[in-house]
C-alpha cells in the first residue's frame, strides 16, 4: 500500500483493505508532522529576532503574573491596612513587606499592579479575540461574494469608523455602564472594523490571482476556497494586526479606568489605580507611577512583538 | 574620451564582501557606442552608476580610476561631480514610469536639468520660474520635439503616467540631453518596452551619437540588439569583463568561452534549425567567489589553472582581447 | 474633473453625519441605564410626580421613540442640542464656550507634533542606521506605547512639581488679565500685546501639547521615515541625483513630495483622533476644554451633553478625514478622476 502524502489530500493505491480508521490515523499523524515542522520555525524565527524575541518573553512573563496571581501576590489587593496608607516603597521605607508601597487606603500596590495584569490580559485579549474573529469572518464573506452584504457592512463600518476610537468607547460605556464584560463589548464594538477591512481588502487582491482560479476549476467549493486557500495567505498580515491591536486596546482600557468608565470599582485595575493616585502626586507618587509602568511594558512588550512578526512573517523583508 | 581602470565596488553582506563590479577596466573613444552586455545581476548597472559616483547605499567604490577627459571623477568632490552629472555625463534608466518622478509634470522636470546647470536661455532663472512662461517653455518644446515627441505643447503640461511608455522614455531621453552631454549612459533603455518602440529609441539614440558626436555606452543583457547597434562590445560575467572588441568580431568571431557559450544557447542568435546549447551550471555567488576565473565552474574548456589564478588580459589583433588562460 | 469629485465627496459625508446622529440618538434611548428622569431624580431627592410628568414631558420622553427622533433630528438641523440636566444650560452654549480651549490645545500639539517628527523622520531616513536613526525609532517606539494619561502625569511629576519649570494646570495663570476677543488665548494676547498673558499661555500650554503630540509624533515620524526610504530607493531620485541636482533639493523637492502622499492620510487620522485624545489630557490638565465637558457630564450622567458632545467629536472627525481625502487628492496627481 502506497501512500503520497499531501495537506489536504490523501491518495491511496491499495490492493488490500483498509479501515477508515486506519486512515484517518495516518492523516493526523502526517498533518501533526507538518505543524509541528511549522512551530519549530517559527519559535526559530523569534529567537533570531531580539523584537519579537523580548517582546515575546516579557509578554509571557505579564501572562504568568496574571494566571498565577493568587500564588505571587504578596498581599490582598482587595483589603487594605490603614495603618500603612501611602507606604512608601521598600527602599525608601525600609519596609520589604510592600516592596512598591501601598496606595491611599493601605492596599499592598505590588499585589494590585499583579491582580490588574488579569483585567488587561483578559480584556486585551478577550476584544482582540472577539474583533478578529468577527472582523475576519465578515471581512471574508463580504470581499469573496460581495454584494449586498458586502455594501451593508461598508455602510455599517463607515459608520462605526466616523467616530475616533476612545470617544466611542467612551460613549459606550458611558451608555451601558461599567463592568468586565461591558468593557470588553465597548472595545471590540468598533474593534472589528480594522480586522474587516483588512481582510476584506486583501481577500478582494487575493481573489483576482490564480491559485484562486485554479482551486475553483478542480472543483472546490467557495467555502473551502476560503478557508483553506485565501486564509492561509492573509494569516500574516492579521496576526500582525492583531498583536498591534491587542497593544492599543490595552492602553484603551487603562484609559478608560482611568476615566473611571472601566470595571467595577472593587477590581483592580492599572488605569483606575493611575488615576487615584493623581491627588497624591506630591506626597506619594509610587501610587500613580508604578500601575503606569505595567501598562507601558506591556504596551511596549506587545508592540515590539508585533515588529518582530510582522519582520518575520513579511515576505518583503529589510533589502540586505 | 572615458578610460576606466580597475573599478571595483563593494557591497557588505552577511554571506562575506559582495564584489558587484570585480576590477573593472575598458576605454570609450569619442563618439562611440560601447555596449556593456551580459546577464542579470552581472554587474553592468552598477558599473554605469559607480561612473557616477551614484552607488547605492551600502555599496561603495573601493577602487579604481574613472578618467574622463581628464579627471578622475572618483576623486571628485560632490559639487564638482555634481556639475559633470546631467552637463557632461547623462544617463537614462530601464524603466521609464519608475525614472519619471510622478508628482512633477514633465515638462517641469525636463526645464529642472536645464536650469541646475544654468542652461536656461531666459533671464529669469532661479527656483521659481516655471516653464509655462516664454522662453524656458520654447526650450523645452523644442527639445521635446527633437526627442519626437508630438504635441509637445500640450504634452509638457502633463504627469508622467499619462505618457505611454516609448514616449516617457522619449521625455527621459530629453532630460538626458538638455544640458548636450558629451557621454550618455543607458542602462537598459528598450528592455521596457514593446518591439516596435525599441526601435524607434535605438533610431533615435544612433541619431543623437550622429549628429551630436556623443559617446553612449549601452548596458543591455540583449546581445542581438547590441551586436546591432554597438560598435564595440565589452562581455561581462560576474562582475569582471570578460571580453571586449569590435562587436561584429565578438559576434563572428568569439574569443572567451563564455561569449562563444552566449552564441550558442540564445535563440535569436542560433540560426534557424540548429540546436540551442545552454550554458551548464548557475550564476556564482558574487559574495563568495572563487579565486581565478569566475566563470571556471560552468566552461568546458577550463583547466586547473583557469580554477586558481585569475586569467590575464590577452589580445588577440589591436582592440580585440579577451581574459582566459585558454588564449595564451 | 476633480473639483467634482471632491464635490460628490463631500456630500457624501452628509448621510454618514445622520447615520451618526440616529446611532448617538438610539444608543441614548435604548440603553437601560439611560432614563434621564430617574437620574435627574437621583440628583435632586424627593420630587413629586406632578414634577416628574412635567419633565418627563420637557424632555419628550413620554412620546413614542420615532417621534422622539423626530424632535430631536429637526431640532438637530436647528443646530438646537438641548439642554445639559446638570448644567441647566443649552449644549450647544456649553461646547461653544469651551471649543477655543480645545482647539488651541489640538492646534498646538498638531504643530509640535509635526514639527518635531517630519525632520526627525527625513534625517532619519536619509542617514539610515545611523546613531540618529536607531536612537529615534527607539524613542517613537516608546512613544508609541505609552498611554497619554501617563506620560502626562509624569511630565507633570518631574517638570512642574519636581523642577516647577512649568504650572501643573490651567490654562493661564490666575491673576493675569487678557481681554477675550477670539477666546484663543495666544492671539488674544498678541493682539492686545499682552506679553505676560502670552507667556503664561505658552508656558501653560506646551505640557498638555508636548503628551498629547507624543504619541502622533511617534506614529508620523516613523511613517515619514519609511515612506521616504521606500521613495529614496526609487529610480526617479537617483534620475535627479544623475541630472546632478544638489542633494538638499533630492531630497526635500523630489523625494518628500512623494513621501508626503502616504503620510498625509495618517497624518489626519491621528488628527481625527486628537479629539479624543483631548479627553484624557484635559482632564490630567484640568485644561477647561469641551474634552473635560465631556468627561465631567459622563460621570454625572447629563446625557443631552454626553450626546451632543459626541455627536460633534464625530461630526468633526468625519470633516477631518474629508478634509484629508481631498488633500491628498490634490496632492497625488494620479489621482484625477
Amino acid at each position: 500500500m502506497e501512500f503520497r502524502p499531501s495537506t489536504d489530500s490523501l491518495v491511496m493505491e491499495h490492493d488490500g483493505v483498509y479501515s477508515w480508521l486506519e486512515t484517518q490515523r495516518h492523516l493526523w499523524r502526517i498533518r501533526w508532522g507538518l505543524f509541528s515542522d511549522k512551530v519549530r520555525w517559527f519559535t526559530g524565527e523569534v529567537i533570531g529576532n531580539p523584537s519579537a524575541l523580548i517582546g515575546g518573553l516579557v509578554m509571557m512573563f505579564y501572562v504568568a503574573m496574571a494566571v498565577l496571581a493568587p500564588r505571587l501576590a504578596p498581599a490582598s489587593p482587595y483589603n487594605g491596612v490603614l495603618t500603612s496608607r501611602l507606604a512608601a516603597p521598600a527602599w525608601v521605607s525600609g519596609n520589604w513587606q510592600h516592596i512598591l508601597g501601598c496606595d491611599e487606603v493601605g492596599r499592598d500596590l505590588l499585589s494590585r499592579i499583579i491582580y490588574g495584569s488579569r483585567v488587561s490580559l483578559v480584556v486585551g485579549l478577550t476584544a482582540v479575540g472577539f474583533s478578529l474573529v468577527v472582523g475576519t469572518g465578515l471581512g471574508l464573506v463580504a470581499g469573496y461574494f460581495q454584494g449586498r452584504l458586502d455594501s451593508a457592512l461598508s455602510r455599517l463600518s463607515d459608520l462605526l469608523l466616523a467616530f475616533p476610537y476612545l470617544v466611542f468607547a467612551i460613549f459606550v460605556m458611558a451608555a451601558i455602564g461599567p463592568g468586565l464584560t461591558n468593557l470588553i463589548v465597548a472595545l471590540s464594538f468598533k474593534g472589528w472594523v480594522e480586522f474587516y477591512r483588512l481582510v476584506r481588502g486583501q481577500v478582494l487582491a487575493e481573489k483576482t490571482k490564480e491559485y484562486v482560479e485554479a482551486a475553483r476549476l478542480s472543483g472546490q467549493s467557495d467555502w473551502s476556497i476560503l478557508f483553506r486557500e485565501i486564509l492561509p495567505n492573509i494569516q500574516p498580515s492579521l496576526i500582525v494586526l492583531a498583536t498591534l491591536r491587542l497593544a492599543h486596546m490595552i492602553v484603551t482600557e487603562a484609559s478608560l479606568s482611568f476615566l473611571g468608565l472601566g470595571v467595577e470599582p472593587r477590581i483592580p485595575a492599572w488605569g483606575s489605580m493611575v488615576n487615584a493616585g493623581r491627588d497624591y502626586m506630591l506626597s506619594a507618587w509610587w501610587v500613580s507611577t508604578f500601575p503606569g509602568l505595567a501598562i507601558m511594558f506591556l504596551a511596549l512588550a506587545t508592540n515590539m512583538f508585533g515588529e518582530g512578526l510582522r519582520d518575520i512573517l513579511d515576505p518583503r523583508l529589510k533589502v540586505e | 574620451m572615458l578610460k576606466v581602470k580597475n573599478l571595483a565596488v563593494n557591497f557588505p553582506t552577511r554571506r562575506g564582501t559582495l564584489k558587484a563590479v570585480n576590477d573593472v577596466s575598458f576605454n570609450l573613444n569619442d563618439g562611440e557606442i560601447l555596449g556593456l552586455v551580459g546577464e542579470s545581476g552581472c554587474g553592468k548597472s552598477m558599473t554605469l552608476l559607480a561612473l557616477m559616483g551614484l552607488v547605492p547605499y551600502p555599496g561603495q567604490t573601493v577602487a579604481g580610476e574613472v578618467r574622463f577627459v581628464g579627471q578622475n571623477l572618483l576623486e571628485l568632490s560632490t559639487k564638482e561631480i555634481r556639475r559633470i552629472r546631467g552637463r557632461r555625463i547623462a544617463m537614462i534608466f530601464q524603466d521609464p514610469l519608475t525614472t519619471l518622478n510622478p508628482v512633477f509634470k514633465v515638462g517641469e522636470q525636463i526645464a529642472e536639468a536645464l536650469r541646475v546647470h544654468n542652461m536656461l536661455e531666459s533671464e529669469k532663472k532661479g527656483l521659481f520660474s516655471r516653464p509655462s512662461s516664454g522662453p524656458i517653455r520654447e526650450q523645452v518644446v523644442r527639445l521635446m520635439k527633437a526627442v519626437g515627441i508630438p504635441a509637445p505643447e500640450q504634452r509638457l503640461e502633463e504627469y508622467p503616467h499619462q505618457f505611454s511608455g516609448g514616449m516617457q522614455q522619449r521625455a527621459i531621453i530629453a532630460i538626458a540631453l538638455s544640458c548636450r552631454p558629451q557621454l550618455l549612459l543607458a542602462d537598459e533603455p528598450t528592455t521596457a518596452l514593446d518591439v516596435t518602440v525599441q526601435a524607434q529609441i535605438l533610431d533615435l539614440l544612433r541619431q543623437i551619437n550622429q549628429e551630436e558626436k556623443t559617446g553612449i555606452i549601452l548596458v543591455t543583457h540583449n546581445l542581438a540588439v547590441a551586436a546591432e547597434f554597438c560598435q564595440r562590445l565589452a562581455v561581462m560575467y560576474a562582475g569582471q569583463i570578460m571580453e571586449v572588441g569590435a562587436a561584429d568580431t565578438v559576434i563572428t568571431e568569439p574569443l572567451h568561452p563564455y561569449t562563444r557559450g552566449l552564441l550558442r544557447s540564445l535563440p535569436y542568435l542560433v540560426p534557424k534549425g540548429s540546436p540551442l546549447i545552454p550554458i551548464p551550471g548557475n550564476v556564482p555567488d558574487l559574495a563568495q567567489l572563487s579565486p581565478g576565473c569566475p566563470f571556471s565552474p560552468r566552461c568546458d574548456v577550463a583547466t586547473e589553472i583557469c580554477r586558481k589564478q585569475p586569467p590575464p588580459w590577452v589580445a588577440t589583433e589591436p582592440g580585440q582581447a579577451a581574459r582566459c588562460w585558454r588564449l595564451t | 474633473m476633480r473639483w467634482a469629485k471632491i464635490l460628490e465627496r463631500s456630500l457624501l459625508t452628509i448621510p454618514v453625519m445622520v447615520g451618526v446622529a440616529i446611532a448617538v440618538f438610539l444608543f441614548m434611548r435604548l440603553t437601560p441605564a439611560a432614563d434621564p428622569v430617574d437620574l435627574m431624580m437621583g440628583e435632586a431627592g424627593n420630587v413629586s410626580q406632578a414634577e416628574i410628568e412635567r419633565l418627563k414631558e420637557e424632555f419628550n420622553l413620554d412620546k413614542p421613540l420615532l417621534v422622539q427622533l423626530k424632535y430631536f433630528l429637526t431640532d438637530l438641523a436647528r443646530f438646537d442640542l438641548g439642554q445639559s440636566i446638570t448644567k441647566r444650560a443649552p449644549v450647544g452654549r456649553l461646547i461653544k464656550e469651551r471649543l477655543p480651549a480645545t482647539i488651541e490645545l489640538a492646534a498646538m500639539s498638531f504643530l509640535l507634533a509635526l514639527a518635531i517628527a517630519v525632520p526627525i523622520g527625513i534625517l532619519s531616513a536619509v542617514k539610515q542606521n545611523s546613531i540618529l536613526d536607531r536612537l529615534s525609532m527607539g524613542v517613537s517606539f516608546f512613544g508609541l506605547s505609552l498611554p497619554g494619561f501617563w506620560l502626562g502625569i509624569i511630565l507633570i511629576l518631574l517638570f512642574s512639581v519636581k523642577f516647577g519649570w512649568f504650572p501643573t494646570a490651567g490654562r493661564i495663570a490666575y491673576g493675569v488679565n487678557l481681554t477675550d476677543i477670539t477666546g484663543f488665548h495666544l492671539l488674544d494676547s498678541l493682539l492686545t500685546g499682552n506679553s505676560a498673558a502670552f507667556v503664561s499661555a505658552l508656558r501653560h500650554l506646551f505640557l498638555p501639547a508636548l503628551t498629547m503630540g507624543a504619541t502622533m509624533s511617534a506614529t508620523v515620524a516613523r511613517m515619514v521615515r519609511s515612506s521616504m526610504l521606500e521613495v529614496l530607493r526609487q529610480d526617479y531620485v537617483t534620475l535627479a541625483r544623475a541630472k546632478g541636482l544638489p542633494e538638499v533639493s533630492v531630497i526635500c523637492r523630489h523625494a518628500l513630495r512623494n513621501a508626503l502622499i502616504p503620510t498625509v492620510t495618517v497624518v489626519a487620522i491621528q488628527a481625527g483622533g486628537f479629539l479624543a485624545g483631548n479627553m484624557i489630557v484635559e482632564t490630567v490638565f484640568g485644561w477647561p476644554g469641551v474634552g473635560r465637558l465631556v468627561v465631567e457630564a459622563i460621570l454625572r450622567r447629563d446625557f443631552p451633553l454626553v450626546q451632543g458632545a459626541v455627536m460633534i467629536f464625530a461630526f468633526t472627525f468625519i470633516v477631518m478625514n474629508l478634509m484629508a481625502d481631498i488633500l491628498y487628492t490634490l496632492i497625488n496627481p494620479k489621482i484625477s478622476l
